[in-house]
Formats: structure tokens, sequence, C-alpha cells
């Protein structure tokens, strides 16, 4: 067995933990570099390599599992600096993504200068398509196609790098959302397109639309933060494989990650209640507060049981990001 | 009292929220022979007041008695609960009242009776006043129409009755009853709104080229961009 690696990107520090072949665990710390995150992962790996009296190509190509927390998507969704993005909605819905649920926020309803949320696809670019399924999953009006090349020609014209598709009822008919998917492909190529049906099949047409916007919004910068991440590791000579920590605490592949960026919002967060439950039961205890403060921002979640509480749809920067339940 | 309080207090000024105009639905559920009675809180959200020197007021959102506190409903739990097919809900091009700090705009919400014979209850108030506007805005002369609440009936013989009272009608299957909320109140004079301002609500919709020229004195040309010298001209006649 060999070396392992995990780190952990945030908005203040970029934090690496090195576990060697005996089990032993030993930690590293360098500021972040959030115009370009890789640097500070770099000067991370040199932190560890001038410990151990060797290079970082060394280093790497003896390493066995290397294991990423991220806050790049979260940021670019709480700074507003997410891709420009376009909806597609069953016509007569493109405003439910604004409309929400026609609510403010617990705590400020009676501030008259709360500010209404940042709209992560404006309104010109949400476009309406003729289509229409029932609640029972049957076909009232059948999918229009034009209307999907119509909405490509203003997505290209106004330079949209990622598109998302929601319509009502879909995850009861998926078809329409899928050929939708098929002509942006052919209209758009190398734009990332999100369908609904693949993100978040179930029931709430606000909920769904909303997530499905917030990945459009943060995946084109999620994907290039993996390739770069990818690219510099590959080119230090590491051949292992590289595993991005979710918001539900699981791990999954770069691949899977860039397609279904929503899940990588908390991907930093998410592994800090896993780590204090670890470190709990070696002491015997299951029923923990976990405390984890950044710079940025603290974390906090209470673990019952020996399980970690799990929310399915969290607003954040005011808008809902659902996960399937 | 809030327009008084403006008065008082202009460099607070904040306008008016738009009033409740809404349609609650009863029948027999075709799919479960079931009675149902369905408040539609969704009629309700309507354009937020301006709030002077901050901001515009929030667009469907509301309303005047809840503030925000309200919550609309999701259009697929509506459908699901009940035997409804929502086939538009969305923001009103023109109903927000403008201002040098514009209202937010009110929503479109038509609603089809689906398999079943329906009784519709129109209640509210409002659709002859619209969401009062302070320190100089205002809907200008002809427009009130689109800024006050509004109930249609489309029958299945293709007319389409304009309901101003409160009163208890019944739908035939297939037909739809559209509500208009109100837009809300601006605050200020709409002719020295920000030419830019009024340009980005006609680019995202929320108001018409037409609309820009009529109530802010903006003249928008056929690329969305401010005709400056044609806005000039228009803001100084008035």
């Amino acid at each position: 067995m060999g070396y392992r690696i995990g780190i952990d990107t945030g908005g203040t520090f970029t934090d690496l933990i090195l576990f060697d072949p005996d089990g032993r665990v030993e930690l590293f710390k360098t500021p972040s570099t959030p115009a370009e995150p890789p640097l500070a992962i770099r000067t991370g790996l040199d932190l560890i390599a001038a410990q151990l009296e060797t290079s970082v190509e060394d280093l790497l190509g003896s390493c066995d599992l290397v294991i990423h927390g991220t806050t790049v998507a979260l940021n670019a969704l709480l700074q507003c600096k997410g891709a420009k993005a376009g909806l597609l909605c069953t016509r007569g819905h493109e405003d439910s993504l604004e409309i929400r649920n026609g609510h403010k926020e617990d705590g400020h309803r009676y501030d008259f200068r709360y500010p209404p949320a940042p709209m992560l696809v404006p309104r010109r670019l949400r476009m309406p398509v003729t289509e229409r399924v029932l609640s029972d999953g049957s076909v009232r009006t059948p999918l229009i196609e034009a209307d999907v090349v119509d909405a490509a020609a203003r997505f290209r014209a106004e330079g949209v790098v990622a598109v998302g598709v929601s319509f009502m009822w879909s995850f009861l008919h998926p078809e329409h959302e899928r050929r939708a998917g098929e002509i942006l492909a052919a209209e758009l190529p190398g734009v990332h397109v999100t369908l609904s049906v693949d993100l978040l099949p179930q029931i709430r047409e606000y909920t769904r639309t909303s997530t499905v916007a917030v990945n459009a919004y943060v995946a084109p910068g999620l994907t290039r933060y993996i390739g770069a991440i990818e690219e510099m590791l590959v080119g230090l000579g590491y051949r292992g494989p590289i595993r991005y920590v979710q918001s539900n605490g699981g791990l999954t592949s770069g691949r899977v990650l860039a397609r279904r960026a929503v899940s990588a919002l908390n991907s930093g967060p998410a592994a800090g209640p896993s780590a204090a439950l670890h470190f709990a039961r070696a002491l015997g205890h299951d029923d923990v507060l976990t405390l984890d403060m950044g710079g940025t921002s603290t974390d906090i979640s209470l673990v019952r049981g020996g399980k970690v509480d799990l929310v399915k749809d969290v607003d954040i920067a005011a808008t809902a990001s659902g996960s399937r339940s | 009292m809030r327009d008084t309080l403006s008065l008082a207090l202009p460099e607070q000024a904040a306008a008016c929220w738009g009033h409740c105009s809404a349609v609650n639905c009863a029948g027999v559920d075709p799919r479960s022979g079931r009675e149902y009675v369905h408040m539609m809180v969704s009629c309700l959200m309507c354009g937020a007041g301006a709030v002077g020197g901050v901001m515009d007021g929030w667009h469907g959102v509301g309303p005047q008695a809840g503030l925000g506190g309200g919550a609309a409903g999701d259009m697929e739990l509506i459908e699901y609960q009940f035997p409804l097919l929502v086939h538009r809900y969305g923001f009103a091009t023109d109903s927000a009242n403008p201002g040098e700090w514009r209202g937010g705009c009110g929503l479109v919400h038509e609603v089809e009776a689906l398999d079943h014979q329906m009784t519709a209850v129109i209640w509210g108030e409002g659709r002859r006043y619209p969401a009062s506007s302070v320190a100089g805005a205002g809907p200008s002369a002809g427009t009130v129409r689109d800024k006050v609440g509004r109930v249609e009936i489309q029958r299945a013989d293709g007319t389409v009755e304009h309901v101003e009272r409160n009163c208890v009608l019944s739908l035939a299957p297939g037909e739809r009853f559209v509500t208009r909320s109100a837009g809300g109140g601006g605050v200020g004079d709409p002719l020295v709104r920000d030419p830019e301002a009024v340009r980005a609500d006609v680019v995202e919709g929320f108001v018409s080229v037409g609309g820009a020229r009529a109530e802010y004195g903006v003249v928008i040309d056929d690329r969305l961009q401010v005709d400056d010298a044609g806005t000039a001209a228009e803001r100084g006649a008035r």
C-alpha cells in the first residue's frame, strides 16, 4: 500500500492530509489561490515532498488515492460568478425560477429593504417550449421541436455556455426533455446541457427547475476546475484514481461530478461531519455536534445515533437546490 | 398609512403592494369522485411596492396583506392535488406602476377546469384602483387597466367574460379562468428614471417598448438600445 492524499480547498486555506503506508497522518496547510486553485494544491504537494525529502513526482508515483473536497462550485454560486446559462421551460412556466414560492425568506418578511434573489438565469434567457405532460404522465400537447431550435438560436446569439431543461411533469414522461436535449446538442455543440430528468426526476416544478438552473450555472466552471486539477496531477505522474467529495459526504469521479455539479455545492463542508463521526466513534460517542470553522464560513451539523442528518432540499443564495430523495 | 408616512419621510418613501384579487375553486375531482375546495393562494402573488433610493419592487411576491409571508404553492403539487391544469403562471408585462423606482410586476395565472364542472369563487379587491404610488410616481392616463387586479373567464364558445365584482360562477370542463394580479406602486417621477434601467426592463420583458415611451418617456430603438435624442425630445415635451 502506498500513500493517500486528501486535499480540501477552502476559501482561505487549502489543507492537504497525508496518510503514509504505516497509517500515520500528517497535515499541511497553504493559503488558497482562488484565481487559480491548482496553484495552492501544487504548493501543498511541494510541502509534503519537501518533508519526505523526495520529489513531487516520486510522491505521486507512490500514491494510491487522492480525495478532493472543493468549494469552487459553492463560491461561484455565492459570489454570482457562474456561467452564462439559459433555460428551456414548458410554455407559460418560464418565470417559476424567479417567482420561487412567492415568498420572502424567514426573518425578512417585514424588511422593506431585503433584496430579491439574484437571478442565475435572467428572464430573456428563459425560453418557452410548447409541450405539455399532465399529472398522470399522459401527453396533452406534443413537443414542438421548432421552439427548441428557436431557443437555441437565441442562446447562440447571446453566448450562452450552459442550458438547463425543465418541463412540467417531465419525470413521468422524459421523452420531451430527452428530445430537446438531442436538439440542443446538435444546435449548440460544446454547450453544457442539464436535463431535469437526469438531475432530479421528482415532483415540485420550482425546486426541480431551480436545481437545474444551479447546475447549469456552476457546471462549466467546475468542469474547467476538475480538468485543471486532473491535468496537473497526471502531468506530475499520478496514475491512481482521483475522487471528489459530494454534498452527501459520498465520493465520486470527476467525470460524474462535472455532470452533476450541483452535488458538489457542499463538497468541502460535507466531509466535516463524516470525519467528526469517525473520531467520535473511536471515543465511544454516537451523538455528536460537529463544528467546522473555516475562513469563509462555519458549518455545524448534528450526528444522532451515529447517523449524519441529511437535508434533501436547501436554499443557497436564495435559490433552491434539491437532491434525490 | 404608508402613503402618509412617505409624505412625512420622503427619503424613506415606500409604495403600496398589489391588493388581493383571486379565484377559489371547488367541485368533484373526476379522478377520485371526491369533493375538493382549493383556495388558490398562487393568485395572490402580486407586484411589490418600490422602495425609494433602495430598489424597485419585487415581481410576483405577496401580497399586501402578507408582505411575502404567503407561499404560492408549487404548480405541480396543485395539479397533483386538484383537477386543474395551469396553462400559465408568469409575469404580466407593463403591470408594474412606473416611477423613478418602479413597482414589481403582477402575475398572469391561467387555469383550466380539467374534466369536471368547476365552481369558481371570485373574491378580493383592487380591480378599479391600482396600488398607490408616491412622490410623483403612478400610471399614466389610459394604463390603469394594466395595473389593477383582473379576472377573466374563457368560455368554451370562445367568449371572454370580464368579471368586475366578487361572485360565484360555474365553469364547464375545459373552460378557464385567468387572474391578473396587481402591479406594485412606484416611487418618484418616472420621467427621471435612468433610461438604461428602463431599457433593461424592456430587454427582460417587464416593460414593453410602447410602455417605455408612454410611461417613462424613454424611446427604445429596433436594436433595443436607448434612442438618446428621441428620449430627450419625448421627456422634454412632458
